[in-house]
């Protein structure tokens, strides 16, 4: 047979035993042609266009995953930045926008809903700013949006004025869902090179430039990496390791990229890339800080651990280029805390601080994700915390994001608990010193050296 | 249930003055309603099980049906050609695998079975290990005549735990993974 025996049992094993799935396949739809008039009326048509082409993308998925026999986790949306189609409403609340996406979440039977979104690198419109502000109210009034805001590029440097509104906003998101443990923080995040073909939420929306109606993807596999590294063996050198990481993000992705590309084909519409991230879930085995921690590392966050996680995004990256046609989002290895079963227990036994997740995500593809922290931190020092990781984007041109829970009530130590994919959030400490007079200053931090590059 | 849109271009295609009858998997546009209104076209909105098709139907304004214009019959259904839709792709060649503990006719009833349902066996591989056996079969399932499904869900009556497992995968997931 030309597919050799040890090759299927491979795959199916992946399949079966080692949570080998695709995180999302999810429809970028532009929402330009929707703006002008009446807020009800944008939201009228934001709700006709995003039901009319996602309806179907459940059904599509699913027949997807019962002929190839891999599981398609999520099936979601992201759609053009809302500030943009707002722009020329004529009132300055925008949360029907946000209503009309979650009834549309809704009828098409998907769980999150991205593209609540404003980019303010460089400044700030009038839209951008009653985007901003109605976040909190959009995020508590509905279920399934998602929000995100680029707060700072590499081109542009750092709106730190944006920072610290956003600061608040978070707190506030924080505080209107108090009674689930500041859980709207959840479905927001803030970026600096915020990418614009993303189909992971929270920052999942659809840039201007990428066409009407689009498919990404999103792999998966931390079990499947986890395995490959297990069967290897302690002794291995490191090239060795990222070899074997390499050879297996590639057959992870090239899943990604049948699944995307079929999904693409029974929708009628556009196949865009896949986003290459290995992304964990809560369940056993699934978890990135395990497969950290087969490098030889006691626990994630000791001594070492930025060296492996920086070999493991290289490998992936490596591999997964060479199994896509095109590579989009974030691409490279997700730490987000509360959907890691492994990134849990290193903080809650003290082999994990804020500041070890920090470095780390100089090397990874996001940020500091799904990180809860005391919910009295002032707004000024929350706006440094995101100014550091920010910081590290702008400087490496990478994306970095900061998706933080400010728990109301909680304290170090504390334990949220949000179930499903979401996990459980361990409460981390934070830095006792102020950062009131730095967040203060406002203004836009000068875009660094490495900008200029025409 | 497949979701309609009814958008301001097929109101535009109607007769003025007529009454349009529309089920709940109909989102009638802004655009859409204003334009009807406009038109003096009434629209009615019922409940799906009351609505005898599937697409809106048009009735004159003496109440008389007058048929959906042609327009509208071809974007308000969302599984129309020019619409978006999900289409299931046509069943290729398979890999199907049964995995359990080993006796005798196991692979006499997964080839009588794929025989019977019309799939051509194109490679077949079978191992034998600690008395369990793991057999492989690509079949061509092109000429079956039956969708992914239907095969899928044929085979799968085989399957009891106790006994073996059949599992039933488009084969492109194999070639794709270690094939480029």
């Amino acid at each position: 047979m030309t597919l050799a025996h040890q090759e299927i049992t491979e795959t199916l094993r992946m399949l079966q035993v080692e949570h080998l799935d695709i995180r999302t396949t999810t429809v970028g739809i532009n929402l330009l042609d929707c703006a002008g008039g009446t807020v009800a009326a944008v939201a009228e048509r934001i709700y006709a266009k995003i039901v009319r082409y996602a309806a179907p993308l459940v059904e599509a998925a699913e027949s997807v995953e019962a002929e190839f026999g891999i599981p398609i986790v999520n099936k979601r949306v992201a759609v053009t930045p809302i500030a943009l189609v707002a722009a020329a409403c004529d009132s300055d609340d925008y949360t029907p926008l946000a209503v009309a996406m979650d009834r549309a979440a809704d009828a098409c039977g998907i769980d999150f809903i991205g593209g609540y979104t404003a980019m303010v690198h460089g400044g700030m419109t009038r839209a951008d700013r009653n985007l901003i502000d109605s976040i909190p109210e959009a995020l508590a009034a509905t279920e399934h949006v998602c929000s995100s805001v680029g707060l700072g590029t590499t081109r542009s440097g750092i709106n730190l004025d944006a920072t610290l509104r956003m600061a608040r906003v978070i707190k506030d998101t924080a505080e209107r869902t108090a009674d689930r443990q500041g859980i709207g923080c959840a479905k927001l995040v803030v970026f600096c090179n915020m990418v614009e073909d993303n189909p992971f939420v929270a920052g999942a929306n659809l840039g201007v430039g990428m066409g009407d109606v689009v498919v990404n993807c999103g792999v998966s596999g931390p079990g499947v990496v986890r395995h490959a590294l297990a069967q290897l063996g302690p002794t291995a050198d490191i090239g060795e390791v990222a070899e074997v990481i390499k050879r297996t993000a590639f057959k992870v992705t090239r899943m990604g990229e049948l699944v995307g590309r079929e999904t693409a084909q029974r929708l009628g519409v556009a196949f865009g890339g896949v986003d290459l991230s290995l992304a964990p879930t809560p369940a056993l085995g699934d978890s990135v800080a395990d497969v950290l921690e087969l490098f030889g590392l006691e626990r994630t966050g000791g001594h070492g651990t930025t060296l492996a996680l920086a070999v493991l995004t290289d490998a992936v990256k490596k591999g997964g280029a060479m199994a896509a046609s095109r590579v989009v989002g974030l691409s490279g290895a997700f730490i987000p805390v509360s959907e890691d079963r492994g990134m849990i227990e290193a903080v809650q036994v003290g082999a994990l601080s804020l500041d070890k997740l920090e470095a780390m995500t100089a090397v990874c593809s996001v940020g500091l994700d799904m990180v809860a922290v005391p919910g009295d931190i002032s707004a000024e020092n929350l706006a440094c915390l995101i100014g550091d990781e920010l910081a590290i984007g702008m400087i490496n041109m990478k994306t970095t994001a900061v998706r933080i829970i400010p728990v109301p009530g909680a304290k170090p130590g504390d334990v949220a608990k949000y179930g499903g994919l979401l996990g459980d959030a361990p409460v981390m400490a934070v830095s006792k010193f102020s950062s009131y007079g730095l967040a203060r200053r406002g203004g836009q931090v000068p875009p660094p050296l490495q900008a200029m590059r025409n | 249930m497949a979701r309609r849109i009814l958008t301001a271009e097929d109101v535009g295609a109607m007769e003025r003055g007529v009454s349009l009858v529309v089920d709940e998997a109909t989102t009638v546009t802004a655009a859409a309603r204003d334009l009807a209104r406009r038109r003096n076209i009434t629209i009615e909105e019922v409940e799906a099980s009351t609505t005898a098709e599937a697409s809106p139907s048009v009735r004159s304004a003496a109440g008389g049906r007058a048929g959906a214009p042609s327009g509208a019959a071809a974007s308000t259904t969302a599984a129309g050609d020019a619409s978006p839709g999900a289409h299931a792709g046509p069943v290729g060649h398979l890999i199907v695998t049964a995995v359990g503990v080993n006796r005798p006719q196991v692979m006499a009833e997964l080839t009588e079975a794929v025989g019977r349902l019309g799939g051509d066996i194109q490679d077949v591989s079978q191992r034998i290990t600690g008395g369990y056996f793991n057999a492989i079969l690509v079949v061509d399932a092109r000429r079956s005549g039956h969708d992914f499904k239907a095969f899928r869900d044929a085979l799968l009556e085989l399957s009891e735990p106790s006994d073996y497992v059949v599992t039933v995968i488009d084969e492109r997931v194999f070639r794709t993974m270690h094939r480029i």
